[in-house]
């Protein structure tokens, strides 16, 4: 469950070293998606180390450890796996407060402004509009299709709960604007008062 | 073989064996049937053989020995594959108890001298068991790899379904033999390159929008080449049209299907070319992709097709045409090479000469042929754990004989899935830790289980395979008149494209239906010669027959259409048992020893009587006010499952299970909603729903776009647009949601053909990775759109109707280890699977008590049926029914659930006809049956004209389908008409579609229909079906024909099974009228394995006499009513 003191524990504790989705994720809950997408993260996509040299604690039991083990396949996809702390992650470890100026500007914030627009939303609603997005992306010609963010919406969302700018209501089926900062909240009906 | 088709073979060896007396000591090319059983003990060397006629006149002793050797040969012994692979089919013919004679097709024999001065014929060169067909395709495979074929076709083993691959079926291949087709047809026919590069394109297109979704694969998008080569190479193909047929007179057969009785071989050669000049024929294997070709022992090129093509020109030479050439036209690029066969690669390296009747030819098909045939079979495995270990020890299959001379030199394991699934240890392209001696380490009672469902699946699949030999070999009067698979005498009315109309004078009475596949070929020929023509048979009436053909066909005098089969579903339930050995073999991570039962995953443990299921929990459910308590119960169960757990649902007539299916789908969606990613290195999605059959999942999917328009956008119909499939749920298919068809059918193929299909396959995979909830059928666990996903929770619609082997295909789609959790929702007491009429199932083994399989139990017991029985505690079971009113709902509850099944609302209870007619403006006739209680009962037993006509196809084959009773037919469209034609006409048709005839037996549904069209053609809308058609559907009046009515008590094996009396009555919503002689279904017969049945008969016909003492039912004399 990604909130902000978690988020800055983590980040701390990855320091300037490796961090591995596969060893931190199952173990904090918290989205490594959601960590790059805020810019607290930078995925290594080249010269990727093997997990023994930055000592990975799962070594000898993780099933994805032979991925990154020198002459692996190329083939097999190892981006997006192993990450190095931001500038920004810096910040945030150092002030998590700084995280709420980031979750704004992430950029899931106007799907879900948008979606939030008569102050609530049905989760499905949210999980089409990221389709739509998607397909939008598609149609407008995009080199390739967009990576799908469906977990990380659904970290974002947990987030922006555990920053009490939405609640989750109705079993969790039913998103509700609670106290969204101003750039975001739901633009005002002609007539109505700020 | 019957009839004169035995009495001419029959003579035929009684003449060749005349004329190997005649010329002792010279081999003779004979081509004659004969049947043969072994004499004294069986030796591998020199096998003594009974010969006999096919009419079973004794023949003579004989011998076949090692290398084609016969006593006074000088020559030196080649290598042979004949006399081994006998022996080994001969052996496990004797291991099985098989006592009736083999056939051989005897090529070349002699008669030889012993040194003791007796003559002996000896066989040379022969076809074993040629009425089992196998394809050219299949050749050329068992000359690749025999052992491939073994592992495929025997064992059943497939690619594993959670991983993606990178083929996606070929649709490359599939649309320029399509367009070239298409092209090749216009242009012969007109000679314009125009039109005939239209018919190319067209054909292309045609393919693409077909197939769209499997193009949707999500590696098959990776190289865009890969999809403009079918409009690359249109300018050479047109150019090759040109070139070769201009301005000749020539007939053009195309993927005309073509069949060697003699060979066991049938075939489906893209093309052939007939010159109208007398030339010889020409047979084309277009071949677009060399994944399985041949290398060129000089230049190293690799060539494809070769041996398919000198199959096919093998089965013409049989046919009598022994001028016909072979070309493999092969398409590379945007190139076309013809490769005569005489430089195929194939030919080259074995040194044949096609300039002569080589008789290495011979050699070389009938050593294909001849393994294919043992290995295909199993024959030299059987179920001995040994030795299907030890065929995998060598692709030259050791047990057989060990080298045969004309294989490929090495394997083609790249494309081989025993490989990809580390089952063959032979190959080097193991994806994972290889599985030693997986049938010896299996725990005994999973690999008990495997043996018994595969052996039974075999046996069906056997039936199948001689399918063309039984056709050709039995005269068509027969097949006609006994078998219902035949329509002889049928004139072509008319060609439409590609539909033909064929009518005939006299009544059509036969099995064939819609959807049907058949073979039509001209009466003046035999079924698979290249002048017929497969079809599907898209309507029936009284004395026309509408067939979709694959090609056109001639004017002819007359012509006979042959059932051939509809969709073979074995291979892929095959694929679906075996895949379980492998699979739960291979998670438990133990290699080199033997597993024990134990260590399976939680869900094999469970399936095979091991481990209990949990008692079903209750989780916290979402507000759901449509669900009644049951319903609220099984779903809180279903939620509170745990990974690697089963929970079985049953749900009789009406109570709403694909509600809950819903309900269920949608909350599993909810929760797991921001769970998946559809790029993710683990695949995993929250919910699939399988069922087994379209309809079923047609259902599911409206129900849940009806109930959750909001999962609507995450909710993927598998496969294609059916024809009758409802517009809403065909846009549920991914090619439907990328909106393929509109964007192909406007795309201007020559200019941005393949740019606009790439923007379609990013569209439909978009599409694809947001998808949570897929819907599809049991079959289609390999379809492109589930290929490498897994899910959290599977749900099997429909349980009790799927084979076991059908349902484990729902395992296949759960998380590595079966660690995702399992739902089977059926009913049990009703429809069983359907399976071959003739297969005669296994004994059962005492110690498959553990697994809930009794005595009499078959592949007909469905998985369902079995762990209800096993593990009654998992059951729910829904007891409120929204369909039937309550007399009708207590028939049914008192009869078949004992007593538990009530209606679900008062107004469903209370419900009737007259409330319906009413709602319509009109009210029931008075006087009539009509406005009685809602459940009668006409009975027939004091009508002397009411008896049945007995069944009237026979040779084991649906012996009781075509039973039929015309005076109930009279009574029934007397009872219909009543009701009908006093209403004013203008309403009766709406008054029709609520009403259904049911009757087990298709020859008296079509009598029904006859005489209610006779009333009032206003009924011409009732739907008038068999039992199992109806299941699933409702009807607001529900007329019961039972047909059988006879002095010895014969219910028929259709009734034997009282679950179908269930279901018929269980359509009703207001009104069920049942005609039929009670006599005959209650009175004690002596059958006993009718016992049980007419034990419910009895309590069905008890308990309407109880609701008749109530006021609510009614027993009338059926004389009553003229």
């Amino acid at each position: 469950m990604a909130d902000p003191r978690r988020i800055q524990q983590l980040l701390s504790e990855i320091g300037e070293g490796i961090a591995c989705r596969h060893y931190h994720e199952p173990r904090t809950g918290i989205h490594f998606g959601l960590l790059a997408g805020l810019g607290l993260l930078t995925p290594i996509d080249t010269r990727i180390p093997p997990c023994d040299a930055h000592g990975c604690p799962l070594l000898g039991q993780c099933e994805h450890e032979a991925d990154f083990a020198p002459g692996s396949s190329p083939r097999q996809p190892k981006g997006n796996r192993k990450f190095r702390r931001a500038p920004e992650g810096a910040a945030v470890a150092a002030d998590a407060a700084l995280l709420e100026r980031l979750v704004s500007a992430h950029r899931l914030a106007r799907l879900v402004a948008s979606a939030l627009r008569d102050g609530k939303a049905s989760i499905f609603t949210l999980a089409e509009a990221l389709l739509e997005h998607d397909l939008a992306q598609v149609e407008s010609g995009a080199a390739s299709v967009p990576p799908i963010r469906r977990r990380e919406l659904g970290a974002y969302l947990r987030l922006l709960e555990a920053l009490g700018w939405v609640r989750f209501e109705d079993d969790g089926l039913t998103l509700r604007a609670v106290r969204l900062p101003v750039h975001l909240a739901p633009p005002t009906q002609p007539g109505e008062t700020a | 073989m019957s009839g004169a088709a035995t009495e001419w073979a029959s003579q035929a060896a009684e003449r060749a064996w005349q004329q190997l007396r005649e010329s002792t000591g010279e081999p003779q090319w004979l081509d004659v049937s004969i049947l043969v059983r072994p004499v004294g003990e069986l030796r591998p060397g020199r096998i003594v053989l009974e010969a006999l006629t096919e009419d079973e006149h004794l023949l003579g002793t004989c011998a076949v020995f090692n290398g084609e050797w016969y006593p006074g040969y000088q020559g030196s012994t080649p290598y042979s594959h004949y006399a081994p692979t006998l022996y080994r089919v001969l052996l496990a013919r004797q291991r099985r108890g098989e006592t009736e004679p083999l056939r051989l097709q005897v090529l070349k024999a002699v008669v030889a001298q012993t040194r003791s001065g007796r003559l002996l014929p000896v066989l040379l060169k022969f076809i074993i068991a040629p009425e089992h067909t196998l394809t050219g395709a299949q050749l050329e495979q068992v000359y690749g790899c025999p052992l491939r074929v073994f592992y495929t076709r025997f064992v059943g083993i497939s690619y594993d379904v959670l991983r993606s691959r990178e083929s996606g079926g070929d649709i490359r291949g599939r649309a320029i033999h399509e367009g070239y087709r298409r092209a090749a047809a216009v242009f012969v026919a007109g000679g314009d390159l125009e039109q005939a590069r239209i018919a190319y394109l067209e054909g292309v297109r045609r393919v693409w929008v077909e197939w769209l979704t499997t193009l949707c694969l999500k590696l098959s998008a990776g190289p865009l080449q890969d999809h403009r080569q079918p409009l690359e190479v249109v300018d050479e193909i047109l150019d090759y049209c040109r070139h070769r047929w201009e301005g000749k007179a020539l007939r053009l057969y195309l993927e005309r299907l073509f069949y060697a009785p003699s060979r066991g071989i049938s075939g489906r050669a893209d093309r052939i070319e007939q010159p109208l000049d007398g030339g010889p024929l020409r047979i084309v294997e277009i071949k677009t992709s060399g994944m399985d070709a041949e290398q060129d022992p000089q230049t190293g090129d690799r060539h494809p097709g070769g041996l398919q093509a000198l199959a096919y020109r093998e089965i013409l030479y049989s046919l009598g045409e022994q001028r016909a050439e072979a070309v493999v036209e092969e398409i590379r690029g945007a190139r076309i090479k013809p490769l005569p066969l005489e430089q195929h690669p194939l030919t080259r390296r074995l040194r044949l000469d096609l300039s002569t009747r080589d008789e290495r030819v011979v050699d070389l098909i009938a050593q294909a042929r001849n393994i294919g045939y043992c290995v295909s079979t199993g024959l030299f495995t059987g179920y001995d754990r040994y030795l299907l270990d030890r065929a995998g020890d060598d692709w030259r299959l050791r047990e057989l004989g060990g080298s045969f001379e004309f294989l490929r030199d090495w394997p083609p394991c790249r494309i081989c899935p025993a490989q990809h699934r580390s089952v063959c240890l032979y190959g080097t392209k193991h994806a994972g830790q290889p599985l030693y001696s997986l049938f010896r380490y299996a725990p005994n009672r999973l690999f008990a289980y495997w043996a018994w469902f595969h052996r039974q699946l075999k046996a069906e699949e056997r039936a199948s395979r001689e399918l063309l030999f039984h056709l050709v070999n039995t005269p068509a009067e027969t097949l006609e008149q006994s078998e219902g698979v035949t329509i002889g005498r049928l004139r072509l009315a008319r060609q439409d494209g590609l539909d033909a109309i064929f009518t005939r004078d006299e009544r059509i009475e036969t099995r064939i239906r819609e959807d049907d596949r058949v073979l039509v070929t001209p009466e003046t020929r035999a079924p698979g010669q290249i002048f017929s023509v497969e079809g599907t048979v898209k309507a029936m009436g009284e004395r026309e027959l509408v067939v979709r053909l694959n090609d056109r066909v001639a004017v002819e005098e007359t012509y006979r259409v042959d059932l051939v089969g509809g969709y073979d579903m074995r291979q892929w339930q095959l694929e679906g048992l075996t895949d379980f050995l492998v699979s739960a073999v291979a998670s438990t991570g133990v290699r080199g020893r033997k597993v024990q039962a134990e260590e399976l995953p939680r869900l094999a443990r469970i399936l095979l009587g091991v481990e209990r299921p949990s008692l079903p929990g209750q989780a916290p459910t979402p507000p759901a006010p449509d669900l009644n308590e049951t319903q609220r119960r099984a779903l809180a169960a279903a939620l509170a499952l745990q990974p690697g757990d089963l929970l079985l649902i049953q749900g009789p007539p009406g109570t709403g299970k694909t509600s809950l299916i819903a309900h269920l789908a949608r909350t599993f969606l909810a929760r797991h909603l921001f769970d998946y990613d559809g790029r993710a290195e683990r695949d995993h999605r929250p919910v699939l729903i399988l069922t087994n059959t379209h309809r079923a999942a047609d259902e599911v999917v409206l129900k849940l776009l009806d109930r959750f328009p909001e999962v609507a956008p995450f909710v993927i119909r598998i496969g294609a647009r059916r024809s009758d499939m409802d517009e809403r749920v065909a846009r549920q298919t991914l090619a439907e949601r990328a909106g393929a068809r509109e964007a192909l059918e406007q795309a201007d193929l020559a200019q941005d053909g393949a740019g606009a299909l790439f923007r379609l396959i990013r569209r439909a995979q978009t599409c694809h990775d947001h998808g949570g909830i897929f819907v599809g059928t049991l079959g289609s666990a390999d379809s492109a759109e589930l290929r490498g996903l897994s899910f959290e929770l599977v749900i099997v619609d429909e349980a009790g109707q799927a084979t076991e082997p059908a349902m484990l295909q729902a395992l296949r789609h759960l998380p590595p280890g079966y660690a995702g959790r399992l739902v089977l929702v059926g009913d049990h007491r009703q429809l069983p699977p359907v399976v071959s009429d003739e297969l005669i199932p296994p004994p059962v083994p005492e110690a498959f008590r553990q697994l809930g399989l009794e005595a009499g139990d078959s592949l007909r017991t469905s998985a369902f049926e079995r762990l209800a029985r096993l593990y009654p505690h998992a059951l729910i079971t829904l007891t409120e029914q929204y369909r039937m009113n309550a007399p009708i709902c207590t028939l049914v509850s008192e009869t078949f659930y004992e007593g538990r099944l009530v209606p679900g609302t008062r107004t469903v209870a209370e419900q009737t006809l007259a409330g319906w007619l009413a709602d319509l403006g009109l009210s029931t006739p008075p006087g009539s049956v009509w406005s009685g209680p809602p459940v009668v009962l006409v009975t027939t037993e004091r009508d002397p004209g009411a008896r049945d006509s007995g069944a009237r196809f026979i040779a084991g084959r649906s012996p009781d389908e075509a039973r039929d009773n015309p005076r109930e037919a009279e009574v029934i469209a007397t009872l219909l008409g009543g009701l009908v034609c006093s209403l004013p006409p203008e309403l009766r048709r709406d008054v029709a579609r609520g009403i259904g005839v049911i009757s087990p037996y298709r020859r008296q549904n079509t009598r029904i229909r006859q005489e209610l069209l006779r009333r009032d053609p206003a009924l011409a809308e009732a739907r008038v079906d068999t039992v199992d058609r109806f299941q699933g559907s409702e009807r607001e009046v529900i007329v019961v024909s039972l047909v059988n009515s006879n002095d010895e008590a014969a219910i028929g094996r259709l009734h034997a099974d009282w679950r179908r009396m269930n279901v018929a009555i269980s359509r009703a919503r207001r009104a069920l009228v049942i005609v039929g002689d009670r006599s005959t279904f209650t009175r004690d017969a002596g059958r006993p394995e009718e016992d049980e049945a007419r034990r419910y008969y009895r309590a069905f016909f008890a308990e309407i006499e109880r609701l008749e003492r109530q006021g609510q039912a009614r027993v009338l004399e059926s004389q009553s009513l003229s």
